[in-house]
C-alpha cells in the first residue's frame, strides 16, 4: 500500500459533497433507472454501495477497493506479514 | 424493553433466546461496574464516560450483541471500532489473553482521548468473540491537558495516537506499550488506574461470556445473539418505517473552528424510503483548520438521533444501525483527512444529532423535539496542586456542565443533563473538592435559559469553578452566536457564557446576574455589555469571539463561571399553560420579566393576572402576525452590570 494514504492536503472546494455515480441499471423492486453506485457507512464501516435512490433497494454491497479510496485513508502495511504484535 | 416473538426457527424453548440475550446484556453490565468501580480518574469512575461491549463474529462480521453505556455515542461507534480493528489485526497470531488497544479517529475511536480495549476470545480454537472497554482518559500527553486541543490545526499537536497495538500478550503486559504510555502523560498513577481497570473488565467479562457459553452451548448462544440482533433491527425498522418517504435537508452551522472566526457550514439529508434511512452529509463545510471536526464517528454516532425519536425502548445492538448507511463527504467536517486535528469532536457531533433530530421533526411534526444545548460546554482542569500536604501533586479533572434537552411533542425537555451525544453523568463534587485544588462554587440551574414553548426546553446551568491553586483550563462550547432551536413555533434557548471572576467572593458573586466586576471570556453582548444573542454579537464584548479556549489561567483565589444555555421550546409559547408559567416563576426558573415577554404573562404581587395575561398574548400574536414580533430567546432580562 504504501504511505500515500497517510497525509492529505485540505480540499479547496468550501463545501464537500459525495458523488453518486449512475450504473445505468435498473432497480429489480421499482423499475426505476436511477441507480448509482456510492461509498458509505454501513452498519459495518466503509462500503461501496450500487442503490436504487427511488426505492433503496440494495443491489450490491461490496468490500472497498484500493480504487474506490473509500475511506481515503488506509494503514501504510495493512498488507505487511503480521508479527506475533501486530 | 422488547419483547421478541416466540422463535419458529430452533428447538430452542420459548424465551430461551431472550434469556440469553439479556444475559449477554448482563455481561457487558458486569464489565461496566466493574470497570466504574476499579477506575482511578473522576471521567470514569463518577462522570461514567466509559463503555462495555460484547461483539460475536457473525455471517457479516464483527457485530455488537450488547453493550452497556455509561456515555451513550460509546454504543453508535464500538461496532466499527471492532471492525476496523479486527480486520486490520492478524487473528492467526492472537492468543488467549492477548488485549490490543486503539485510539485512532481515523480507525473509529471517538478522538484520541477516547481509549479502545479490546480482548478477542477463542471459542473453539478459533476467535469469534470480541470484549469491548472504552473510556475518556484524564491525559495522553501533547502540549495541552486534557484532550480537547482547542486552537491546534493537526494531530500531531494533540494526544499521543495509537494504531491497534498488543497491550497484553497472554495476559502480560507488553512493557514497551506501557512504557510508551506512562512516560508521555501528566497523570500516570492515574492512567496506570484506568488502563488496568479497562483490562480487568475484559477478564470479568471473558468469565462471565465462558459461563453463559458453557450452560447453554456455543451454537445457541450464537444462535440467541443473532435473534436478539434480528428483532433489534426489526423494532428500529417498523420505527422508520413511521417517517413519511422524503428527502429531509436542514442546514445549520458551528460558531467557528477555534482557530478561524468564520461559522462552519453543516448540512445534514435524511433520506427516508420505506424502512430504510440514509443520512447524507453532503454540502457540509470542508475541514476546519482548528479541531473541532471528527474523522469518522459520524458514521454511526448521528443515529443516536434517529434511535431517540423512532425506537427509543429497545437496548442498542447491532441491529440498531442495520437499517441506516450514512454518507460521508471526505475532507468534510465530519470526515477530516489526516493530520487534521479533531480533537474537539463534541459540538459536530452535538450539532449533528439536533440536525438529524430537526430533519425527522419536521418529517414528523407528531413526535417532534427541539434541539438540546447542543454543546457540553466541556472544562478541563489541571495544574499543579499547592494546598498544605499536597504541594508539587500534578492533578487533571473534568467538568461537565448541565444543558437542556429540547421541548417535545409529549413535554417540557429535561432540565441540566449532558447533552443527548454522550448524556453520562457530571462530576461528583466532593470526590473532585478532595482531590483538586478547586471547590465548586455552583453548579445550579441558569434561569431563563430554557426556550419558551407550549412545551418549553429543559433549563441549561451554571458552574462556577474557584482555584485553590494556579489553574489550567480548556473550555470547549459552541452555541455562542445563538441558542438551540425550537421547533413548531418554539423559541431559542440560552446562548453559551463565560467570565472570569478575580478574587471570587462568596457574598458578591453567588448571583449568576451580577455581572459587575466579572471579565467576560466569551459570549454575545449587546453595544451596552449586557448579553444578548437576539441584539448582539460575540465580536467585541468578550476578551474572546470562541467558546473554544485553551491555556486559560485560573490564579488562586478567582473563579471561572460557565453558562450553558437551555434547550429550545416546542410549541407557541402563547399556549402554554398560565398556571405552568407561575409555577416556573415561583420555583425561580423563569423571571416574570422574561415570562412576559416571551409568554405574554402578566404578574402582579407575584400572581398570574389572566385578564391582562390573555390580553397581552392577542397584542403578541397580532404583532407576530404583523411580522412585529418573534419568540425571544431565553435570557434574563434583569443583569446587573
Amino acid at each position: 500500500m504504501g504511505v500515500d494514504r497517510l497525509l492529505f492536503g485540505p480540499p479547496q472546494k468550501a463545501t464537500v459533497s459525495v458523488e453518486r455515480v449512475r450504473t445505468g441499471q435498473t432497480c429489480p423492486a421499482c423499475g426505476s433507472s436511477d441507480v448509482a453506485r456510492y461509498p458509505v457507512a454501513n452498519f459495518l464501516g466503509p462500503r461501496m454501495v450500487v442503490k436504487c435512490q427511488d426505492c433503496f433497494e440494495n443491489l450490491e454491497t461490496t468490500v472497498p477497493t484500493a480504487d474506490d479510496h473509500w475511506p481515503p485513508w488506509a494503514s501504510a502495511t495493512s498488507d505487511w506479514p503480521a508479527s506475533r504484535n501486530g | 424493553m422488547t419483547i421478541a416473538p416466540e422463535t419458529t426457527s430452533s428447538a430452542a424453548p420459548a424465551g430461551l433466546y431472550d434469556t440469553i440475550r439479556y444475559g449477554l446484556i448482563e455481561i457487558a453490565r458486569e464489565m461496566n461496574l466493574s470497570l466504574m468501580r476499579s477506575a482511578f480518574s473522576p471521567v470514569v469512575r463518577d462522570i461514567l464516560d466509559c463503555t462495555t461491549a460484547v461483539h460475536l463474529k457473525t455471517e457479516h462480521g464483527w457485530e455488537m450483541v450488547a453493550c452497556f453505556e455509561g456515555c451513550m455515542q460509546h454504543a453508535f461507534t464500538s461496532q466499527h471500532i471492532a471492525n476496523f480493528t479486527m480486520d486490520e489485526w492478524d487473528l492467526d497470531r492472537t492468543e488467549p489473553g492477548d488485549v490490543i488497544f486503539v485510539n485512532d479517529p481515523w480507525r473509529g475511536a471517538i478522538h484520541q482521548s477516547d481509549v479502545n480495549l479490546l480482548r478477542p476470545i477463542h471459542i473453539d480454537g478459533e476467535v469469534r468473540a470480541v470484549l469491548h472497554s472504552t473510556s475518556h482518559v484524564v491525559d495522553l500527553g501533547g502540549p495541552i491537558p486534557g484532550g480537547f486541543s482547542n486552537g491546534v490545526e493537526t494531530a500531531f499537536e494533540e494526544q499521543l495516537k495509537f494504531p491497534p497495538t498488543l497491550l497484553y500478550a497472554d495476559d502480560v503486559p507488553v512493557r514497551p506499550a506501557f512504557n510508551y504510555l506512562l512516560e508521555n502523560t501528566r497523570v500516570p498513577s492515574m492512567l496506570l488506574g484506568d488502563i488496568r481497570a479497562l483490562y480487568g473488565c475484559l477478564v470479568v467479562g471473558e468469565g462471565r461470556l465462558r459461563d453463559l457459553l458453557a450452560r447453554y452451548g456455543t451454537d445457541t448462544v450464537f444462535s440467541a445473539a443473532q435473534h436478539a440482533i434480528d428483532v433489534t433491527e426489526a423494532s428500529m425498522r417498523a420505527g422508520i418505517r413511521q417517517i413519511p418517504d422524503g428527502d429531509y435537508r436542514i442546514e445549520d452551522f458551528l460558531d467557528d473552528d477555534g482557530v478561524d472566526s468564520e461559522p462552519l457550514p453543516m448540512v445534514v439529508t435524511v433520506k427516508v424510503r420505506g424502512d430504510s434511512m440514509e443520512i447524507d452529509f453532503s454540502g457540509t463545510g470542508r475541514q476546519p483548520r482548528g479541531n473541532v471536526g471528527t474523522a469518522w464517528v459520524e458514521a454511526t454516532r448521528c443515529i443516536e438521533a434517529v434511535k431517540m425519536l423512532v425506537d427509543p425502548e429497545p437496548p442498542v445492538n447491532s441491529g440498531t444501525l442495520r437499517p441506516i448507511e450514512t454518507i460521508l463527504p471526505p475532507g468534510s467536517a465530519v470526515c477530516v483527512l489526516p493530520p487534521s486535528s479533531c480533537s474537539n469532536h463534541m459540538d459536530v457531533g452535538s450539532r449533528s444529532i439536533n440536525m438529524v433530530v430537526k430533519a425527522i421533526s419536521g418529517a414528523l411534526v407528531s413526535k417532534s423535539i427541539a434541539a438540546d444545548s447542543g454543546t457540553c460546554a466541556t472544562i478541563v482542569m489541571g495544574g499543579i496542586d499547592m494546598r498544605p500536604g499536597r504541594e508539587g501533586n500534578q492533578w487533571g479533572s473534568f467538568a461537565g456542565p448541565g444543558g437542556g434537552w429540547g421541548g417535545t411533542w409529549k413535554g417540557d425537555g429535561l432540565t441540566y443533563c449532558i447533552a443527548p451525544i454522550g448524556n453520562c453523568r457530571t462530576s461528583v463534587h466532593e470526590h473532585a473538592e478532595a482531590e483538586s485544588p478547586t471547590v465548586v462554587g455552583q453548579m445550579e440551574v441558569m434561569p431563563d435559559s430554557a426556550g419558551a414553548g407550549k412545551h418549553r426546553g429543559g433549563f441549561g446551568g451554571i458552574y462556577t469553578m474557584v482555584a485553590m491553586s494556579d489553574t489550567l483550563v480548556t473550555i470547549t462550547s459552541d452555541r455562542v452566536r445563538h441558542g438551540a432551536d425550537g421547533v413548531v413555533g418554539g423559541g431559542r434557548g440560552m446562548s453559551s457564557y463565560a467570565w472570569y471572576i478575580p478574587q471570587f467572593d462568596w457574598s458578591k458573586h453567588m448571583n449568576p446576574r451580577m455581572l459587575h466586576g466579572l471579565e467576560p471570556l466569551y459570549g454575545a453582548f449587546d453595544e451596552n455589555g449586557v448579553p444578548s444573542a437576539d441584539r448582539g454579537s460575540v465580536e467585541g464584548g468578550a476578551t474572546n469571539s470562541t467558546g473554544k479556549l485553551a491555556g486559560v489561567v485560573v490564579k488562586a483565589g478567582d473563579a471561572l463561571r460557565v453558562v450553558i444555555g437551555g434547550g429550545g421550546g416546542w410549541g407557541d409559547p402563547l399556549e402554554r399553560d398560565l398556571e405552568a408559567i407561575a409555577n416556573d416563576v415561583r420555583d425561580g426558573l423563569y423571571s416574570a420579566g422574561y415570562a412576559a415577554e416571551a409568554f405574554g404573562v402578566v404578574f402582579e404581587d407575584g400572581e398570574v393576572r389572566d385578564v391582562e395575561s390573555r390580553e397581552r398574548r392577542r397584542h403578541l400574536a397580532a404583532e407576530r402576525e404583523a411580522g412585529r414580533w418573534t419568540v425571544p430567546s431565553a435570557s434574563p432580562t434583569d443583569w446587573i452590570l
